[in-house]
């Protein structure tokens, strides 16, 4: 728990200035990203000879975009943010899993990833902003899971890596870490080479129904901890080769492991430890004059 | 050959299907037996997702020998809602 900071005139002016600069990141992303979908875009990947190819000059345009958004939200003084392990995300053809605190979790962990495919909710290709790039990046929608599948054992077989959130969607904060059995499913099915990436934001920040002008009270601390890759193929072997047993092993092994990386409640209480919880209400009460 | 009138299949009873469901719950997601109720809601209760119920109804099928199409499944929220619509399946098919 983060500690209550006094009510300085420093502090509200720290404030004000991190939910100002969040709006003016966010009108610039929001921007950016349109007018790169207007003209980078097409312009890197039009000419490419295949498909492949304008696919890998996307992500690499993402990658620096997003790298360079994340050093301009920290040097605004929104975020502090770190990463230990990075260069284990470089190894290709891995499924990257990773727990979904925050809005912008995806954007940090992209600034250190150069070629990946995303697996991304269905809404995201419908939105007709983010529709055409998601197109020229390849990325993977969740539209039936059969859909969802194939094209990710593809991409997985063509030793492209693989990002998904098993969640589905942001965490609440102070609920515990759900996983369905989706992506447990795929990482058996595909024989994949699982890669945990472990995003822990104190105090908690961007996530579902928290708007950006609301900031936490101290400033948000963005921790990823790339953990060591390990093949999925023995949960399968360790079920006597059930997949839907191996599969929901693999979730609660998961729900467990995000829970013990971040400090998010456990899923399962019996198998964990009592924490210390991660998140109060107090880090989110919206500043008055005490 | 028999040309004659076909004997109807024994129908399991309410109780032997929900005796089925109940080790099929064990034997391909390890539910813990003492979650398992007729009210149980399989989604809440007994996490079993809608990728995991694919896996379920496909057993089912080889159950009650006869295909099942996912809509029949659509309303089903507990194993009791399960054991019935197995019930309502053999019972078609043992008229047809």
């Amino acid at each position: 728990m983060t500690p209550v900071p006094a009510r300085t005139l420093g502090w509200r002016l720290d404030y004000a200035w991190r939910a100002l600069a969040t709006g003016f990141c966010f009108a610039v992303f929001g921007l950016v990203s349109l007018l790169a979908g207007l003209t980078l875009f097409p312009a890197l990947c039009l000419p490419a000879r295949d498909a492949e190819t304008a696919r890998r000059r996307a992500q690499a345009l993402t990658h620096r975009w997003f790298g360079t958004f994340s050093r301009l939200m920290a040097a605004l003084g929104t975020i502090r943010y770190e990463i230990h392990g990075a260069e284990r995300l470089r190894m290709p053809g891995q499924m990257i899993v990773a727990n979904h605190p925050s809005l912008i979790d995806v954007v940090l962990l992209l600034g250190y990833l150069p070629e990946v495919d995303c697996i991304m909710k269905q809404a995201i290709f419908d939105n007709p902003f983010m529709k055409g790039p998601a197109r020229w990046l390849g990325y993977i929608a969740q539209s039936t899971p059969e859909q969802l599948f194939t094209d990710a054992h593809s991409a997985l077989h063509r030793n492209h890596s693989v990002l998904v959130f098993p969640e589905g969607t942001r965490t609440v904060p102070g609920q515990p870490i759900r996983m369905g059995h989706g992506a447990a499913r795929l990482a058996l099915e595909a024989k994949a080479t699982v890669l945990p990436v472990a995003i822990r934001v104190t105090p908690p920040h961007l996530f579902k129904h928290e708007p950006w002008w609301r900031p936490p009270l101290t400033r948000p601390h963005y921790v990823l901890t790339v953990g060591k890759s390990y093949p999925a193929a023995r949960f399968l072997d360790e079920a006597d080769g059930v997949p839907s047993v191996a599969a929901r092993r693999l979730s609660r092994h998961w729900e467990q492991y995000f829970a013990e990386h971040t400090g998010a409640a456990a899923a399962h209480p019996l198998a964990d430890p009592p924490g210390q919880p991660h998140y109060s209400r107090a880090d989110h009460a919206f500043p008055r004059k005490s | 050959m028999n040309f004659g009138p076909v004997t109807p299949p024994m129908s399991p009873s309410h109780d032997e299907i929900y005796a089925h469901v109940r080790q099929l719950l064990i034997d391909l997601f390890e539910v813990e037996p003492a979650k398992i109720k007729p009210d149980a809601q399989l989604n809440k209760d007994l996490e079993i997702d809608s990728i995991d119920a694919i896996d379920l109804v496909l057993k089912l099928k080889d159950y009650t020998g006869r295909k099942i199409k996912p809509e029949e499944f659509k309303h089903v929220r507990t194993v009791g809602d399960v054991v019935n619509t197995v019930g309502s399946i053999v019972a078609t098919s043992a008229a047809a």
